[in-house]
């Protein structure tokens, strides 16, 4: 059997790039070997080395993958993508095959994302394919007046759309195993049913056509198991959000296209926006739970990239393709909320580390995938752990008497030598390397005509120098905060898996409490670093400065007044802010009838509305396995009498999973008296 | 200005009959009241003051003998399910 024609160039274009960052990486190390005093001679300089070998090598990476985009854009993509491997006209002829929709959801805000999902709905209706779609709302949701709005937003649905019988709701009474558990529980129930599935996430966007293009390309292509699409950031409105939207509206096609144009048919899967072939992900996906110590015993929470690792060593090819459009998500309002979000994401990224080492028959590109998910954390204490080194050696050559003989044994004194033109430079590449690819994308947006779509070429330079201010203000934020997640997922704390904020703002308590020490050891460090060395005091300011404002900064770029004042004078604008996008307009539009229908008293709600309260009991099994049927009706006493704000969360799930409570709550909620809590709420409900 | 026990009665059964889904016009209107009135006069026993959940119960009762509101149309909450097994590789 021949090799496909991907494995050759990616085997070239990886073998280049090694060898690429393996030199430039050398380069710096032995450059900065220059820059140490005592050029490596003693055990801190050794371990400065170390480090800044790892990080620069890291950073390398980063560029390059950039680098690579840029050019593959340049000469209009890459031949070797999936997307073009077949004509618009053929691709458009491809039949398609019955597809599953699923949406996983935990206490997430009902109107978004049950809002995205009527969106999406109507826009594969617009495409005329509808009938081969069927889609699943997977609720985690453990609040019942959560839940149970969810369940009355999804009926709401299904007569509005007319989705009787392809828009369906499940939720578990147990969750295990996280989001990739709620998957898994969906295709063992239903999996054999669909030929594909397409994964969203709660806040994911997506337009009909794309989702038609994902089925028709996986009918096209056998051999491929998963097709990830790359999503862009939309709907932001506070600014941290916005200028991490356009960042990933300017950069983010550019690093895309460079990663897929490494990874190929070797790709990752990022756990949503993406379509799967069902049979074989259900045949050897499943995820074992570790078998290690620590944080790597239990379930994996981080899945995505463990599910593409084991396609791939099922044979099939998992692909980024970032030609596909129409793919969308949203960002954490808030640098609060990112960390909030990057803590589970850091302690499932580490869990990778036992895969990484022990996975059997992982293909060397997914563990290689494993490792830059591990490192995107991981990077943050070993930045940590090179100050730290760097502030150690600057104490030492100050505090300390000169050591000429750092080497133990050798006769040959050592002068401390300084080359700070050296350590300019060397700062100045890596500078380079951080920097220089978003102004590729800048000029790749130029090239194309496109700065129109970002605000004109003066708002959009103006914008990529917010941006860098903006990324440069939290780079040091976040690399503390990663190191603290490190630390406690390393260490074993227990992780709590919670819906994410989607919407508010910082408050100045939330951020003084979040960011307190990180500003208290910048300080320290700071005036440590003057009373050092003036010039190293200097030096520390790039990351001093944002730890000691972390606080004002956290809360100035959640506000959305400040988003809505960059966004009038059009800076960090997007092309979808400028170019209306049907299907992102449908979500907004969506939101605003859907919270109409939302309700934080869910319960009383399907207690006292008829309808819902018919459809609540008909999809309700009678009595639930181990709750004996006195305690239904003790608590349906207690109910009736004191209300269910009375009740504990778990006394109201057990009501609302038995359709005799819910039958007699009903009645007799329609026959209380004017004066107590159940006649005030009919009356409430009828309007009186 | 608080509603007597009759005005009471009437809101809730038409309040009742419009959630359900029935269209409320002259002729629902006039069974109600119908209804409303044979409910307080089989409440209101020997001058005392009638008796709210009793007068609710009754009411809900005669509402549901008299009228046959509309049948939601229930939507299936899952597919027929085609049992699976995941397969869990070392």
């Amino acid at each position: 059997m021949t090799k496909p024609s991907w494995k050759r160039a990616a085997f070239v274009r990886r073998s280049v790039l090694t060898l690429v960052v393996v030199g430039q990486t050398a380069l710096g190390v032995t450059i900065m070997r220059q820059v140490l005093p005592y050029q490596g001679g003693n055990a801190v300089e050794i371990g400065l080395l170390a480090l800044f070998a790892v990080l620069f090598g890291w950073i390398s990476v980063g560029f390059w993958v950039g680098f690579t985009g840029f050019v593959v854009r340049l000469a209009g993509g890459d031949p070797q993508g999936l997307l073009q491997r077949h004509s618009r006209g053929v691709l458009e002829a491809t039949p398609l095959a019955r597809t599953a929709i699923v949406m996983p959801i935990y206490n997430e805000p009902i109107a978004r994302t049950l809002g995205g999902l009527r969106a999406i709905y109507r826009s594969l209706e617009e495409t005329g394919q509808l009938e081969h779609f069927e889609f699943h709302i997977l609720s985690d949701s453990r609040d019942p007046d959560h839940w149970l709005s969810e369940k009355t937003v999804w009926y709401e649905l299904c007569r509005e759309l007319g989705a009787f019988g392809r828009l369906f709701y499940r939720r578990r009474p147990i969750n295990m195993n996280y989001k990739s558990g709620n998957v898994a529980d969906f295709l063992r129930r239903w999996g054999r049913r669909y030929e594909y599935m397409i994964v969203l996430d709660a806040d994911s966007i997506m337009d009909g056509g794309t989702l038609v293009d994902m089925v028709r390309l996986m009918e096209r292509e056998p051999g491929v198991g998963i097709i990830q699409t790359s999503p862009g950031i939309v709907n932001a409105e506070s600014m941290f959000a916005r200028a991490q939207q356009f960042s990933s509206r300017l950069y983010g096609p550019m690093f895309t296209a460079g990663l897929s144009a490494y990874q190929l048919g070797e790709a990752a899967y990022w756990g949503h926006n993406a379509i799967i072939r069902v049979a074989p992900f259900m045949a050897h996906c499943g995820l074992r739970k570790l078998r290690g110590f620590g944080p790597f015993r239990g379930p994996i929470s981080s899945h995505d990239f463990v599910e593409a690792a084991y396609m791939a060593r099922a044979g099939y090819e998992v692909w980024l393709e970032p030609e596909l459009q129409g793919s969308y998500e949203e960002s954490p309002p808030s640098l609060v909320d990112e960390l909030a979000r990057d803590k589970r994401w850091a302690k499932g990224n580490l869990q990778h580390l036992w895969l990484l080492l022990f996975g059997r028959r992982l293909r060397m590109a997914h563990r290689l995938a494993l490792l830059n998910g591990v490192m995107s954390y991981l990077a943050s204490p070993l930045w940590l752990a090179f100050l730290g080194l760097t502030t150690v050696a600057t104490a030492r050559l100050v505090l300390f008497p000169i050591d000429y003989f750092p080497v133990p044994h050798s006769p040959f004194p050592v002068w401390p030598k300084w080359n700070p033109e050296w350590a300019l430079g060397l700062a100045g590449a890596t500078v380079l390397l951080l920097f220089l690819p978003k102004w590729l994308a800048l000029i790749d947006v130029a090239l194309r005509g496109r700065s129109a779509d970002f605000g004109g070429g003066f708002r959009l330079l103006l914008s990529v120098l917010l941006e860098i201010l903006v990324s440069t203000l939290m780079a040091p934020i976040r690399m503390l905060s990663h190191s603290r997640h490190v630390v406690e997922g390393l260490s074993g704390v227990k992780l709590r898996w919670a819906g994410q904020n989607r919407s508010e703002e910082t408050t100045w308590r939330e951020a003084l409490v979040d960011q307190a020490p990180g500003s208290l050891l910048a300080g320290c460090w700071a005036i440590l670093a003057w009373w050092l060395d003036p010039l190293f005091f200097f030096w520390s300011l790039p990351v001093a400065i944002p730890l000691i404002v972390a606080a004002p900064v956290s809360v100035v770029s959640a506000r959305i007044s400040v988003g809505a004042f960059l966004k009038r004078y059009g800076l960090l604008q997007s092309p979808e802010e400028r170019n209306t996008v049907a299907v992102i307009s449908a979500v907004r539009e969506a939101q605003t009838v859907v919270s109409e229908r939302g309700d934080r008293s869910a319960f009383i709600h399907v207690v006292v509305d008829p309808v819902l309260n018919r459809v609540h009991v008909a999809t309700t099994r009678d009595n639930r396995p181990g709750v004996k049927s006195e305690t239904i009706a003790r608590l349906v006493a207690r109910c009736e009498r004191e209300g269910p704000e009375n009740l504990t969360s778990r006394e109201v799930t057990q009501l609302a999973l038995s359709r005799g409570a819910l039958e007699s709550l009903h009645r007799r909620a329609w026959r209380a008296p004017s004066d107590s809590f159940w006649g005030r709420a009919v009356d409430e409900r009828i309007g009186t | 200005m608080a509603m007597t026990m009759s005005e009471r009665l009437l809101h809730r059964a038409l309040g009742y009959l419009r959630l359900c889904g029935l269209d409320i016009d002259a002729v629902v209107e006039r069974r109600v009241l119908g209804v409303v009135s044979r409910v307080i006069a089989e409440e209101a026993v020997h001058g005392k003051p009638i008796d709210e959940t009793a007068a609710y119960t009754r009411l809900m009762t005669q509402l549901d003998d008299a009228f046959t509101p509309p049948e939601p149309l229930l939507p299936p909450v899952t597919p027929t399910m085609v049992r699976g097994s995941i397969g869990y590789a070392p």
